[in-house]
């Protein structure tokens, strides 16, 4: 009976109970289903709204209303006119609310009414085609040919240059990298959690015992991690399916699949190491309590790296190169959260990215090493919360290899 | 032929096993007995690698226990427990294959000991939803769904009642039948009395009495007389006799004899005395033997 077959049993075990117990399916469909249905509407909720209605006193000229949409199409309004027979019934629409702005048109050069603050954006587009229209008649009224007024009013624009114009896409890799980091984190918490609570169940129900005379201690815990690791990629493979739907919808000239599916891959291979570390950590505190009560005093140890590691990690989207976004990223255990953030967003030199790995490799290794000793001396203490300085020592008494 | 020998262990404030040494031979049910700290939960951990003894060593078939070994070894903790929402043919099957056992193995040993506990119906049914005895039950069959060479069972007496217990033994009977090694601890020495055909007994951490059970009490020094005369307990005027009581409630009075005293003497005795309405003399009970070896 080689020790993989025994770990890949347990870890089998740990997928599928997880899997198929009715509260986690519950769940997870209650959550991707929110992402589906909440994420376009919350993203709509964000978009300005762009109509301004416009109420107008008298016929406008062709010049104006050409004019007018022009120049409300270079400031991104979608206005509208709306034909108001006076003054008087426009003032009463304004007061309303019913239209942002009156425009009287006679006599010449008309006049703008707002009721309190000018829209700005709005205002320069009337006045601008009020002018335009103004310059138009003038210039018939000087004799002009028609291309010269054309020529007067209209002269030959600007040329324009933009240095670094701004990508649709990048946008999207934002909103992708904060998907991703929040993933992340959660994930970690969530299923670290989760291998402490498998803990605590076969400990609280005597079965360990029962395992443990079958399978060694760190076979155990390495299926336990793996099994319930499995899961956790499931879940974010299936969450970042439901964000990319919900972007492709909203925004989909922001949304590009080859980034979703290498920042896809870049936060399964960062879980991946980050997860072993962290969720070694929850199986050794889990296994210093019996009760699932008690699991609440030591679950919120973890979260004394985690929460730096997340803070850090959203600081560093605006400053990706700072001191201690650089610092976080390479030295774990905020690593995990800080480099896949920094990787994406910034340019990070490949040694950097290189000893960050090797880093948490080797705390990987010291923490199954320790939190090995630490499950193998505590799992059979029944009863009274085990000190980790106890579990230390007992362990001594139980084989490890 | 599991070998014991020289076991010792030591915790901080209490010496659980002090030197404690046995043998269980195949087809053989050995009763693992003594009071209750006597170190027999430590013992067995031993052999199971749960504890690792300060000293002592453990042999199967000559070749010293190790992981590989103890796969082939089937054990049920005093401390009970399955997995409460796993269905029980799972568990059993789960166990079987983290055991050596291929998947078809797994299932047919797992169908198997559910039919012959009775429990054929409620394969499907999680532990939790099972009664109390049907998870004494379930628990047995996680001990040896793969048919184990060895089977070490920490007080499975425990909390049976008589039509359990007798239900056990046969099966523990029919096991020893098919050449698997039953050691089986108990603190009650006289309720398996009947089950055990070898006897370890065990104090303070120390093997005290090894033997079959026969040559134990037929070997001994002292018999065990019990009289009633016109209805109340009678004592005979004997040298050497010392009264007893024992039994969980402390009703069973009976005298404890040299193995040489004359029956016929004390039969007149208590003919004299009154209307005899009980007479026994007979080999002196487990418990009788114990307390002879520790003289308390």
């Amino acid at each position: 009976m080689s020790a993989w077959r025994q770990v890949a049993l347990v870890a089998r075990r740990d997928f599928v109970q997880r899997a198929t117990s009715k509260p986690f399916l519950f769940t997870m469909v209650l959550i991707v289903g929110l992402v589906l249905v909440t994420g376009p509407l919350l993203a709509n909720a964000g978009q300005p709204d762009l109509t301004r209605r416009v109420g107008i006193v008298g016929e406008p000229s062709a010049t104006f209303t050409a004019s007018f949409e022009a120049l409300a199409a270079q400031v991104e309004l979608e206005p509208q006119l709306i034909d108001v027979d006076d003054l008087t019934v426009g003032r009463e629409r304004l007061a309303a609310g019913d239209v942002h702005a009156v425009l009287v048109l006679d006599p010449a050069p008309g006049v703008v009414v707002w009721q309190s603050e000018p829209d700005l954006r709005l205002a320069s587009v009337l006045t601008g085609a009020l002018r335009a229209d103004a310059q138009q008649r003038q210039a018939a009224e000087t004799g002009l040919s028609p291309p010269e007024v054309q020529r007067l009013v209209d002269p030959e624009a600007p040329g324009v240059e933009v240095v670094e114009p701004s990508d649709p896409a990048e946008a999207g890799e934002q909103a992708a990298v904060f998907v991703g980091m929040l993933l992340l984190y959660l994930s970690v918490i969530i299923f670290g959690q989760f291998v402490m609570l498998a803990v605590v169940e076969e400990k609280s129900s005597r079965v360990v015992e029962v395992i443990l005379s079958r399978v060694l201690p760190y076979r155990l815990l390495a299926g336990k991690v793996i099994g319930i690791g499995a899961l956790a990629i499931v879940q974010i493979v299936l969450l970042a399916a439901a964000f990319y739907v919900v972007g492709r919808q909203v925004a989909p000239e922001e949304i590009d699949l080859a980034v979703g599916v290498g920042l896809l891959a870049s936060i399964v291979g960062w879980f991946l190491v980050g997860f072993a570390f962290y969720a070694v950590l929850y199986a050794a505190l889990g296994s210093t309590v019996t009760r699932q009560e008690d699991t609440q005093s030591v679950a919120l140890l973890p979260l004394v790296f985690v929460l730096p590691g997340y803070f850090i990690a959203i600081f560093s989207t605006e400053n990706p190169d700072g001191l201690l976004p650089t610092v976080a990223s390479i030295l774990p255990p905020t690593s995990p959260f800080v480099m896949p953030v920094r990787s994406t967003v910034g340019d990070v030199p490949s040694w950097q990215l290189g000893l960050s790995v090797v880093l948490l490799l080797l705390a990987t290794y010291g923490m199954i090493r320790l939190a090995g000793r630490i499950y193998t001396g505590a799992i059979l203490s029944i009863g009274a919360k085990v000190s980790l300085r106890d579990a230390w020592r007992g362990s001594a008494h139980v084989p490890s290899a | 032929m599991l070998t014991v020998s020289g076991l010792s262990k030591r915790y901080v404030d209490v010496i659980a096993l002090d030197g404690a040494s046995f043998q269980a031979a195949p087809g053989r049910i050995v009763g693992f007995l003594g009071p209750n700290g006597a170190g027999k939960t430590t013992a067995m951990r031993c052999i199971f690698g749960l504890v690792r003894p300060d000293a002592g060593e453990i042999h199967w078939q000559g070749e010293p226990v190790d992981t590989a070994s103890r796969l082939r070894f089937g054990y049920m903790p005093e401390e009970r427990g399955l997995y409460p929402k796993m269905k029980i043919d799972d568990q059993l099957r789960y166990l079987g294959r983290l055991s050596g056992m291929s998947k078809a193995d797994a299932a047919a040993a797992a169908d198997d000991w559910l039919a012959r506990l009775g429990l054929s119906e409620r394969a499907r049914s999680t532990l939790e939803q099972l009664s109390h005895g049907n998870r004494q039950r379930v628990q047995l069959a996680a001990a040896l769904v793969h048919r184990p060479v060895l089977a070490v069972l920490d007080e499975p007496f425990a909390g049976l009642d008589p039509l359990g217990t007798d239900a056990l033994a046969r099966e523990l009977r029919a096991l020893a039948a098919q050449g698997t090694c039953i050691v089986f601890s108990s603190h009650q020495l006289d309720l398996v009395q009947g089950v055990c055909e070898d006897v370890v007994i065990i104090d303070r951490g120390r093997v005290v009495v090894t033997g079959t059970l026969d040559e134990l009490r037929s070997r001994s020094a002292v018999r065990r007389l019990a009289v009633d005369v016109d209805g109340q307990p009678w004592t005979p005027a004997i040298p050497g006799a010392r009264e007893v009581t024992s039994g969980e409630l402390g009703t069973d009075h009976h005298l404890l004899l040299p193995a040489d005293a004359s029956v016929e003497e004390i039969l007149s005795q208590a003919q004299h005395a009154g209307r005899i309405s009980s007479f026994s003399f007979e080999p002196p009970s487990l418990s009788d033997i114990f307390r002879e070896a520790v003289a308390r």
